[in-house]
């Protein structure tokens, strides 16, 4: 859907003016109209806006003066030019001043709504962005990135799941944020003023692991010169945080099974309890409930751990979001380094739009670290993506745990694919699809397929 | 533990495409690669059974010199790879496989087949289609734009 935004035309045509007004309040835009740059200047004193149209020649005033103007008053508003006769040379010095674009005269209605939905989601993102980093800049909180609804719902669940300090499992594919939904709980408990511990399972022997887990007591064994303290008592009264829960050996979830039944731990070599009291938050990528039937993993420590699942959808089941954690890691990466980046152009953005991130989140923020690393201007270009991303289309298959979809998505999506695989040609794509060309245009309209 | 990329094949025509993806989705993610080739034993249509079983020997060999050359190509981008060629049929000797193994981040399809015939769009119809349902993570197909 298109984002709706407050935008100012600075015209001096009057019937031009109207005309564009009309278009634009009918598509559901807030307009305010001006006819010489001096009314505009005094009308941006008095209001917000999104967006600035304006006629490059205005007569005292001209587009660029007022331009330049827009920009010293306020960085972020999005100001697009309108050009006429011979003048697109000067359109173009425009935007190297910091227009978004421009429009050459005579408008097209089409070319219009397209450049100004832009336009508007550019300088939305840009809004969100500064919200963010107000939220983030003063607090220590980890902060769930997202506009998408799966993202609300998942922010509305983890508070809910927080106050209950029950025991959860995370699922969901590797880089999808597990670690961070678990901080979030932690954060939103009554436990947030004590420790957070995090621990991947993966890759150690039972007795490394136990010695992590347990600690030991002096002399335990050869080399144990003094005791030790392990993991879950540091994280006594806090949360302890198990990734890749599912490679745990067996005899580590015996052992862990009865520290969540009985509330207390040995040290390796010792004999006495020691109570404690943490809160345990699993994390897998692995399907559980195959490797519990595998018998690889206990049925009764998955059944206390999974007291409530929380399942993370895959980055590219939230595109939507794409954009905003785009620009969330832009920024984090420029604070490490001493580039001065705006964002991303609109060619690279479609890129990362496009693709299927089978990385998920880990995945983006790496390319957008290595894209501010080579970036030569102030804008992220495509030369600064991965080349394999232009290069290629990467066409992904459902992952089998996502929820079933129902027969129309299914379809739009391998309609959007074959489309994509033929470079549009609606004569190929219906070929190959089996059916005629009228109900290929039938279905793309149904659809809303991006044509 | 080190995250793996799964690249996997059915043929020894291994596209350069699907290692350069790999390769970069490696980095992206850093992960370590390994590459898989499942071959029939009639991938060379040798129909006399004694000349099928010395054809395997050959087929392995075929196999490994052909990812002997993108190999290098991955260690020189710094990603760790490690290799197996196996012998049967595929549907069979992919599910053996997983079960022997620990579980990828990523399946890349580099195989000769496409995954949906254009005219039939089932993924049944191939024998990885048939093993999705066991498959714990995304499953990607790479190709060229057109």
């Amino acid at each position: 859907m298109d984002p709706k935004g407050k935008i100012l035309i600075v015209e001096d045509d009057e019937v031009a003016r109207k005309n564009l007004s009309r278009l634009l309040s009918r598509d559901g835009h807030k307009t305010t109209a001006a006819s010489t740059g001096k009314e505009a200047i005094a009308l941006l004193g008095k209001d917000s806006f999104d967006l600035v149209i304006t006629d490059l020649v205005l007569g005292e005033m001209s587009g660029i003066d007022l331009l330049t103007e827009v920009k010293r008053q306020s960085e972020d508003i999005e100001v697009i030019v309108i050009t006429g006769y011979a003048s697109v040379a000067t359109a173009i010095e425009a935007t190297k001043k910091g227009a978004y674009h421009y429009l050459q005269k005579p408008l097209r209605a089409d070319e219009v709504r397209h450049l100004i939905g832009k336009a508007i989601e550019k300088k939305k993102l840009k809004d969100q962005m500064k919200v963010l980093e107000e939220k983030v800049r003063d607090q220590a909180e980890p902060e769930l990135i997202g506009q998408s609804q799966s993202v609300a719902e998942l922010a509305k669940l983890i508070r809910q799941v927080a106050l209950s300090d029950t025991n959860v499992l995370i699922t969901g594919e590797s880089g999808t944020g597990k670690e961070l939904v678990a901080k979030l709980i932690h954060h939103h408990s009554r436990r947030f003023k004590k420790t957070f511990v995090a621990f991947n399972c993966g890759g150690f022997t039972e007795e490394l692991l136990a010695n992590e887990l347990f600690g030991h007591e002096k002399d335990a064994f050869t080399g144990a010169t003094s005791t030790k303290t392990g993991l879950l008592e540091s994280a006594n009264g806090g949360t302890l945080f198990f990734d890749e829960v599912g490679d745990m050996p067996i005899s580590m979830q015996v052992k862990l099974l009865r520290v969540i039944q009985e509330r207390e731990l040995i040290r390796v070599g010792g004999n006495k309890p020691i109570p404690i009291d943490v809160r345990i938050i699993g994390a897998t990528n692995q399907d559980i409930k195959k490797t519990v039937a595998a018998g690889t993993f206990r049925h009764d420590l998955y059944y206390r751990l999974n007291v409530i699942t929380i399942n993370l959808p895959p980055l590219r089941e939230r595109k939507e979001d794409i954009p905003l954690l785009a620009y969330y890691f832009l920024r984090r990466a420029m604070k490490k380094s001493d580039r001065n980046i705006k964002g991303f152009s609109d060619e690279a953005l479609k890129i990362l739009r496009s693709y299927d991130f089978p990385g998920n989140v880990r995945e983006l923020e790496n390319i957008v670290e290595r894209a501010v690393a080579l970036a030569s201007g102030d804008t992220i270009e495509v030369r600064d993506l991965p080349p394999d991303l232009g290069e290629m289309e990467i066409y992904s298959y459902p992952y089998k745990n996502q929820e079933f979809k129902t027969l129309e998505a299914l379809e739009r999506e391998y309609i959007q694919w074959v489309l994509r695989k033929v470079d549009r040609n609606k004569t190929q794509a219906a070929k190959i699809l089996g059916i005629d060309r009228a109900s290929l245009w039938r279905k793309v309209k149904k659809y809303e397929v991006e044509d | 533990m080190i995250r793996k990329i799964l690249v996997l094949f059915d043929t020894i025509d291994i596209r350069k495409e699907v290692v350069r993806y790999a390769i970069g989705l490696a980095k992206r993610t850093d992960s370590a690669l390994m590459l898989l080739i499942i071959l029939h034993p009639n991938f060379w249509k040798k129909s006399d059974p004694e000349e099928a079983m010395l054809g395997q020997g050959e087929l392995e060999k075929a196999a490994n010199e052909a990812l002997a050359p993108h190999i290098s190509g991955i260690v020189r981008e710094g990603v760790k790879v490690s290799t197996e060629v196996r012998i049967g049929e595929p549907h069979s000797e992919f599910l053996k496989f997983l079960a022997q193994n620990a579980s990828f981040q990523t399946i890349v399809w580099g195989g000769a087949e496409p995954l949906i015939k254009a005219k039939s769009p089932k993924t049944e119809d191939h024998w990885l289609g048939r093993a999705k349902s066991i498959i714990d993570c995304p499953l990607v197909v790479p190709s060229l734009r057109s």
